[in-house]
């Protein structure tokens, strides 16, 4: 569970701030948030990287390890997460979903992401499953 | 937890982060997609002014991808599209911002119809006034109005910029045409050509170019680039 607080919630929390501190009040995260939450965020003027990648990397960073804390090891999900992280992106340039597409967001996700769900599971991994039976000495 | 249970979770991991994902869109309504450009509006104006105004891709910083609110005005300018209603009677005021020179300063517009004189004859049916920064004793007041603005809400009762937008009454009108980059082009006989409109969604865009620093309020910039929502 702290692990969940640490790695995901944070990283999310962190990631809205970015934005109630930065951006124009015109994004659904505003209309969801309670008016004095958003109020008691003060407006900060940060470089243009930190405004424009930080809240995607940390959506990034905590979605990787939301999926690192289910699977704890490799798994084929790993992928399936990365490639949908790196398509929300990619989807921008194509002018499929709303956005304007930025190759620093895009290396940002993916590492974030990738680092994400990477530490999530560190001193918690195991390559095997506990019930699975040990592999026999020859 | 087992494989099974692994994989249910991970679907929901999944969902539930692309569902968050959509918290960063525009509120308002789905994502249709750009805006295709229009080639023509027959209904808009009787000329089309070939003078002057720059081409989209003249205009400084097209194209630029960094999450600013300039670059991303002017890639929906880039795609925006020129039909704005004119009222039939009195006049549409748009409130909204425009950034330049790393500043961001209110900005409206007043829209009306068949206003005479205009520079040229034969723009008098479609007429409309810009009226450049306008003079707020109190910033947060501006703020209170496009806020509410931008939300299809009425004024905040007593708002000092809302009350000096609309007390105001302009001199210098200009007349409107289709430039030909594609966008509305203002005209007035007592500077060039320099505010250029498109529309996007519910937004009216707004660039002011002319090729020389502008100065709006105290800031000067060599280019201003806004967007607008119309008032109640």
């Amino acid at each position: 569970m702290k692990r969940a607080l640490l790695f995901v919630v944070l990283p999310l929390v962190v990631g809205a701030a970015t934005y109630f501190a930065t951006r124009a009040p015109d994004i659904r995260l505003f209309d969801w948030t309670p008016a004095f939450i958003v109020a008691a965020v003060p407006k900060l003027h940060l470089p243009a990287i930190v405004v424009g990648s930080l809240p995607d990397a940390m959506w990034a960073f905590a979605f990787g390890s939301a999926l690192g804390l289910v699977w704890k090891k490799p798994s084929a999900w790993m992928w399936i997460g990365a490639c949908l992280t790196a398509s929300i992106e990619l989807a921008q340039a194509a002018h499929l979903i709303e956005g304007v597409f930025d190759r620093v967001d895009l290396l940002a996700m993916i590492a974030s992401y990738f680092i994400g769900w990477r530490i999530s599971r560190v001193g918690i991994s195991s390559p095997h499953r506990r019930d699975a039976p040990r592999p026999i000495p020859t | 937890m087992r494989d099974r249970a692994r994989h249910i979770a991970s679907f929901f991991v999944i969902a539930g982060f692309l569902a968050l994902n959509t918290a960063t869109s525009k509120s308002g309504g789905p994502y249709t997609g750009p805006i295709p450009v229009t080639p023509a509006d027959a209904g808009l104006a009787k000329v089309k002014f070939d003078a002057g105004p720059p081409t989209i891709a003249d205009l400084p910083g097209h194209g630029c991808s960094a999450k600013t609110d300039v670059c991303r005005i002017l890639g929906d300018f880039a795609v925006g599209t020129t039909p704005i209603d004119l009222p039939t009677t009195g006049s549409d005021l748009w409130a909204g911002y425009v950034w330049g020179a790393g500043t961001r300063q209110p900005f409206f517009v007043k829209i009306q119809r068949g206003y005479t004189p205009s520079p040229d004859p034969k723009l008098d049916e479609q007429v409309m006034d810009d009226s450049a920064a306008f003079d707020v004793s109190s910033e947060s007041d501006a703020d209170a109005w496009i806020a509410a603005v931008k939300t299809g809400k009425s004024a905040p009762a007593g708002n000092r910029a809302y009350e000096q937008a609309t007390g105001w009454s302009p001199t210098d009108w200009f007349g409107m045409a289709k430039a030909t980059s594609g966008s509305i082009v203002l005209l007035t006989d007592k500077s060039p050509p320099h505010v250029f409109l498109r529309t996007s969604g519910n937004r009216l865009l707004v660039v002011l170019n002319s090729g020389k620093p502008l100065k709006l309020g105290k800031v000067e910039a060599a280019e201003w680039v806004g967007e607008m929502w119309k008032t109640k």
